[in-house]
């Protein structure tokens, strides 16, 4: 979203970082539940509770033993600090020695404490890193240099999508020629949108993806929705909702893809492969779920297979594009958490 | 400051007073009694410029406007790739062009000239034919003496005929002017109201101006790729002027092709 | 707009699912192809400017500043006002490189903003000349796109208007009788006064021709679909003040990816002659004569109950404005279907 200065305060819901800290507490937890687990709480001065919010440089607080200090906090070594300078907690001169004994924030964002693990969440979190078995979904950029396809991932840098990695069309499994490269335009060209995994992460943050299986491969007929890859709950990734709550009896299904990138795929599901008619019914049903993904995405709200249906059900009385108001859109945000 | 290369003029001079073209009213009707639905007569010449691909010289009375037509080339820009081929259309308005002498170099009127000539071309020409590469289209106008527009226009289509660019069909351009007897009052009924094909300079610059539009035409395709039409009117009076801007377009059709076909 | 730094990247599949769901009559977002956004409007946001408006719909974000002084006539136009349009659109906006791309862009939509206020003569600028031949007002419409979510050149041109319609500028004494003739300013701001009549202003509906149909408020989506546009400016009376047709972004898709047989278009199809052909070929970028006709009275009937439904929402604002005596005011302007009107509107008041 465009921060603009001129914007009211009131346009925009204020943040709900406890929705945040929920978001990623639960991720966090996976993430560093092999962290050592000293028992008992720490002595010495903790001066910051957790869920507080800190700003970049702010004092969280002194190293001790049985505290590890995680993601986004930082002890300043003493060469780095000027000879003389106040002391934070005691408000006396002190020197760079007793200064580098602090944990310290290195960004805005709220603390979070974990058994004996510091760390601080991040208000504006990054964008999307990568984890190995990822399904995203990404675009063709360019075709080459040599056998690859630079791809588009809404990540930091843009991805790689090696030709050794694609699943030929034919479905054949062999190992790709010459021709083949010569032939890559036909596989894939610039624009086109596809599922993959990601393969691997190289060591300059630039992801890798390949299609493991047949179930990933190129997309066609749908819309694609962009959110904060944040925001989509690491769950089903591949879903099919086969009725759409809201929308017209038997009107069809619609395939989602929950990529955790924020490239979520939305497309109806077609009566036979390769069918690209679609009933207006149907196509209608799509569009639900294409605003309810977009209202979940605008109040912050994690983005899963549950969520999208509850918003659905809660907002059958409208039409999807009336879904697109901040107010139709609030109230049926509000009715799906009741 | 001051272009070093080229020779200023001192700067207290002023330009010679007293303007011997009068603007035409609506009780004056049109210069040299000219018929309302009348073109000027056109003279166009086609490979001019023996360097280029193709040219031509498109001369209607008082405006005079010459187009090279270079390629399908190279592109000199880096563009992302493309199946398609591009066009790039740059328009050059020389200082002698009109009654006040313009500094030299481009200003911001060819820009715009030269991005509505890009609109009026592109669906006339078979862009799939020349992937990767471009045609660099540039317009010199030597003389502006009304309808600088359609002429470039003009004078482009039958650059690329000659250069023989595959194309769908000839794009061809035709504008008017629409005069009216009272001040055009944003309420007023507009009773009187004339259209004047093809205007010339002292009929664009009438104070009786009610509204102007040109349509591009592609008469084999039946379409239009350019059209716009200013001034204040309600929608009869401009589809009435389309309609006449249409049969305009037909009938310069007919004398470009036979242009081009003896000259060819 | 054909240019690609301002559009996205679609593949040709997502293409031909937007020209069919526009075909059937639902698009993407469920809207129909007569179905606009919400136009959110807001006007004297800008204390320095004489006048100043922001119209958003859904993420486009437009703000207009008119600044006015007094200056030199033109040689060819001695007795008459200036008015001088400008649109910026940086590279923050878009996705583009260099912000080049983006120049180009804004340059056209600046030509068209000109042409619909300046060039269809419905701003009096002989009122706006002091003294023939020597002073003149000067109004310099600056645009800045601050967001780009498709359909910017409407948007443009309805914050113009609303910019206008807060427009102030101060009382002026002539004395003619010193030689040369003075201009004095009066200071007091209370009898500062709008020189135009923002009735007489028109608005601008552009009609997006995608596949064989038309449709308004395009999203970036649909406009890369587009192959042509038909923008038509219209007053509120009914009085077409320019006609222009657009380039979409389609050509830069190569017309073998577009030649895909499309069904004919059911229910409402506006541009389909009688005795066409059942399957029909997308041409790139040429419009039928035929429809542009269609599509000129169609057109101009949406831009002026636009128009009319701005004109409410601006006396609004000036009710709102005069109660509450804010410095910033603005309107809730809701356009639900261009079809019928809406009939809710939310008149917030000032910040």
């Amino acid at each position: 979203m465009n921060a603009c200065i001129l914007v009211p305060a009131s346009r925009h819901a204020p943040l709900d970082t406890e929705s945040f800290v929920r978001a990623t507490g639960r991720q966090q937890k996976a993430q560093d539940a092999e962290m050592d687990d000293t028992n008992g709480p720490t002595n010495g001065p903790v001066t910051v509770t957790d869920s507080q919010l800190v700003t970049p440089g702010e004092v969280l607080t002194m190293v001790d033993n049985r505290l590890t200090h995680g993601h986004c906090t930082r002890i300043i070594p003493a060469y780095e600090l000027s000879s003389i300078s106040p002391d934070v907690l005691t408000e006396q001169q002190a020197t760079p020695e007793l200064l580098s004994r602090y944990i310290r924030s290195t960004v805005a964002g709220t603390v979070s404490r974990i058994n004996s693990l510091l760390t601080v969440v991040p208000s504006r979190l990054p964008r999307y890193r990568g984890h190995t078995g990822d399904v995203v979904v990404g675009r063709i950029i360019a075709v080459g240099p040599g056998p690859r396809w630079r791809i588009d991932l809404n990540a930091r840098c843009f991805g790689v999508m090696r030709l050794s990695s694609i699943l030929l069309p034919d479905g054949v499994q062999r190992r790709k020629s010459q021709d083949d490269e010569l032939q890559m335009r036909t596989y894939f060209k610039e624009g086109d949108l596809f599922s993959a995994e990601v393969q691997s992460i190289g060591h300059d943050s630039m992801i890798s993806v390949h299609f493991r299986n047949n179930k990933f491969g190129k997309l066609s007929h749908g819309t694609l929705i962009t959110v904060p890859p944040h925001l989509v709950l690491r769950s089903i990734q591949f879903t099919s909702i086969p009725s759409v709550p809201g929308s017209e009896h038997n009107s069809g299904a619609v395939d989602v893809i929950l990529s955790l990138n924020g490239y979520i795929w939305v497309a109806p599901k077609p009566m036979e492969a390769g069918d690209s008619d679609f009933s207006p019914a149907h196509r209608l049903a799509a569009a639900r779920v294409c605003a309810a993904i977009r209202a979940l995405a605008s109040h912050e709200r994690m983005i899963s297979n549950q969520s999208i249906l509850m918003v659905c059900e809660a907002s059958a009385s409208y039409s999807p594009a009336s879904l697109s108001r901040p107010e139709i859109a609030a109230k049926v945000i509000a009715e799906a958490i009741r | 400051m001051a272009d070093k290369r080229r020779i200023c003029a001192p700067i207290d001079t002023v330009p010679p007073v007293g303007n011997p073209r009068q603007p035409c009213t609506a009780a004056s009707g049109r210069l040299g009694g000219r018929d309302a639905m009348a073109v000027r007569p056109i003279f166009l010449e086609t490979d001019v410029n023996p360097q280029a691909t193709g040219s031509s010289l498109l001369e209607m009375n008082g405006t005079k406007v010459i187009c090279s037509v270079y390629g399908p080339r190279q592109s000199h820009r880096r563009q992302p790739f493309r199946d398609t081929g591009v066009i790039d259309v740059e328009v050059l308005t020389s200082p002698f062009a009109g009654t006040h002498r313009l500094a030299p170099g481009k200003n911001a009127q060819d820009g715009e000239l030269a991005a509505l000539v890009e609109q009026a071309l592109l669906p006339s020409l078979r862009l799939d034919t020349f992937p990767k590469l471009s045609v660099d289209i540039y317009i010199v106008i030597l003389e502006n003496g009304g309808s600088v527009l359609p002429a470039a226009i003009n004078c482009a289509t039958a650059a690329l005929a000659s250069a023989g660019i595959p194309m769908n069909d000839l794009a061809i351009a035709c504008n008017t002017v629409s005069i009216a007897a009272s001040a055009p009052a944003s309420g007023a009924d507009q009773s009187q109201q004339s259209l004047w094909i093809d205007p010339c300079l002292e009929e664009e610059a009438s104070p009786d101006l009610a509204g102007s539009m040109l349509v591009t035409y592609m008469p084999t395709l039946n379409e239009t790729s350019l059209m716009i039409s200013t001034g204040s009117a309600p929608p009869t009076q401009v589809t009435e002027a389309f309609h006449t801007c249409l049969a305009g377009c037909l009938s310069l059709h007919k004398t470009i092709v036979e242009c081009l076909t003896r000259d060819a | 707009m054909s240019n690609t730094s301002l559009l996205p990247l679609l593949s040709s599949s997502e293409r031909q699912f937007i020209l069919q769901g526009v075909a059937s009559g639902v698009r993407s977002d469920g809207r129909g192809r007569l179905d606009a956004r919400d136009i959110i409007l807001e006007t004297g946001l800008l204390p320095q400017a004489n006048g100043s408006a922001r119209v958003i719909i859904g993420n486009t974000d437009i703000l207009v500043g008119i600044k006015a002084d007094l200056g030199l006539p033109s040689q060819q136009n001695p007795d008459q006002g200036r008015i001088h349009c400008n649109v910026e659109c940086t590279a923050t906006v878009t996705n583009a490189v260099d912000s080049r791309d983006a120049d180009s862009d804004a340059e056209t939509l600046g030509h068209v903003i000109t042409r619909i206020f300046v060039n269809s003569g419905c701003i009096d600028l002989k009122k706006l000349c002091l003294i023939p031949g020597s002073v003149c007002w000067n109004f310099y419409i600056d645009a800045m796109i601050l967001g780009f979510d498709g359909n910017a050149a409407d948007a443009i041109a309805q914050a113009v208007r609303a910019a206008f319609s807060d427009l102030r500028i101060p009382r002026v004494v002539i004395d003619t009788g010193s030689t040369p003739p003075t201009v004095e300013i009066d200071e007091d701001l209370r009898r500062a006064f709008c020189p135009v009549d923002v009735a007489a202003l028109p608005l601008s509906m552009t009609m997006w021709k995608v596949g064989m149909s038309f449709l308004v408020d395009p999203t970036p989506a649909e406009e890369a679909c587009a192959s042509g546009a038909l923008l038509v400016a219209a007053t509120a009376t009914g009085r077409v003040c320019l006609v222009q047709t657009l380039a979409g972004g389609a050509a830069q898709y190569s017309e073998s990816a577009q030649a895909t047989a499309l069904p004919v278009p059911r229910g409402e199809s506006t541009g389909a002659q009688a005795g066409a052909p059942p399957v029909a070929v997308v041409s790139a970028g040429g419009m039928n004569p035929h429809s542009i006709v269609d599509m000129l009275s169609t057109a101009t009937e949406i831009a002026q109950s636009v128009a009319r439904k701005q004109d409410e929402a601006l006396r609004r604002v000036a009710e709102a404005s005069t109660r509450s005596h804010g410095a910033g005011k603005s309107a809730h302007f809701v356009d639900q279907s261009v079809g019928f009107f809406a009939d809710s509107f939310a008149a917030t008041s000032g910040n």
